[in-house]
């Protein structure tokens, strides 16, 4: 019994974590911008697109673009990260 | 839970539909500069990147600040050059440029707001007296909706001082600019092969009032 309330506490801390974590990164626009939508995503494409470009290099295919035209997704549009423009 | 941890990972990827950046975000903080001379510019300038984000809020108001977009930079690749005072703008969706193609677009995104950021630029006069300061650059991104597909493009137009004040002077026209200017397009985060604008001279907008 015990034994799985400490595997359940160390879930709740993991997931306690990456929440705050995750919506540490989210700024005053960002939040703004969600609740501004009814639901989280777009549709389950734009889910998808989200959670496997977490990184700071998006991979856009042909297909992420047509889906975002018919499927109204929102977001930021990709462009270039700014050591691509300047050398600071 | 699933789609709560979802919703917070989709958090990191959206952004501003509404809300105008303030001058603290679209700000590039000092401890971000990496390079020392243009650090010191920006802390030597402060009241007039403050005067600048004003400027083009009043003037260039279709326009909002990428995050951090105001600040003393070197363009890529060129770490020997003094920094450029540059601003980096987004436009929204229905302030994009039209044209058939990549560099069409450009060129109608120096035509309608170009110009007009080089002069919210060059009116920074105390910037424009330091000798340290090497030149000017805009960048200007926005969304490109073509059928069903949505891209964002950037431009980027780093100038000489000599060459910025020419054209803000009348002396140099806009295509002759470009001609002198460091140019790169980016269709996504994909830079295009280098591009000539065809921006035409007799479509480059104007100051308004209070804006020459």
């Amino acid at each position: 019994m015990r034994g799985v309330s400490g595997r359940n506490l160390r879930r709740t801390v993991l997931f306690g974590s990456l929440v705050l974590g995750l919506g540490a990164c989210a700024s005053k626009d960002e939040w703004a911008e969600w609740r501004s939508h009814s639901s989280h995503f777009a549709s389950g494409d734009h889910m998808g697109f989200s959670l496997k470009n977490m990184g700071s290099t998006p991979k856009v295919s042909r297909k992420d673009m047509r889906e975002s035209g018919t499927q109204s997704w929102w977001g930021k549009a990709v462009v270039p990260r700014a050591d691509q423009i300047f050398e600071d | 839970m699933r789609l709560l941890l979802a919703a917070l990972l989709g958090l990191t990827l959206v952004s501003t539909a509404g809300a105008q950046r303030s001058f603290e975000e679209a700000l590039l903080p000092l401890p971000q500069y990496r390079a020392a001379d243009a650090r010191a510019l920006a802390e030597a300038h402060a009241a007039e990147l403050r005067r600048l984000y004003d400027d083009v809020r009043r003037c260039v108001p279709e326009l909002d600040f990428f995050q951090p977009g105001i600040g003393f930079r070197k363009p890529r690749g060129k770490p020997q050059l003094a920094p450029h005072l540059s601003v980096w703008m987004v436009a929204n969706e229905s302030g994009g440029p039209g044209g058939d193609d990549l560099a069409a677009r450009a060129a109608d995104a120096f035509e309608r707001y170009g110009g007009r950021l080089l002069r919210r630029l060059l009116a920074r006069d105390p910037v424009r007296a330091d000798g340290r300061v090497g030149g000017y650059g805009v960048v200007l991104s926005w969304l490109r909706s073509q059928g069903d597909e949505r891209m964002g493009e950037t431009m980027v137009v780093f100038v000489d001082t000599a060459s910025a004040t020419g054209f803000a002077g009348g002396a140099l026209g806009a295509r002759d600019l470009l001609a002198r200017a460091d140019i790169r397009l980016f269709d996504g985060d994909a830079e295009k092969a280098s591009m000539r604008i065809p921006v035409d001279d007799a479509r480059v907008r104007p100051g308004t009032d209070g804006c020459p």
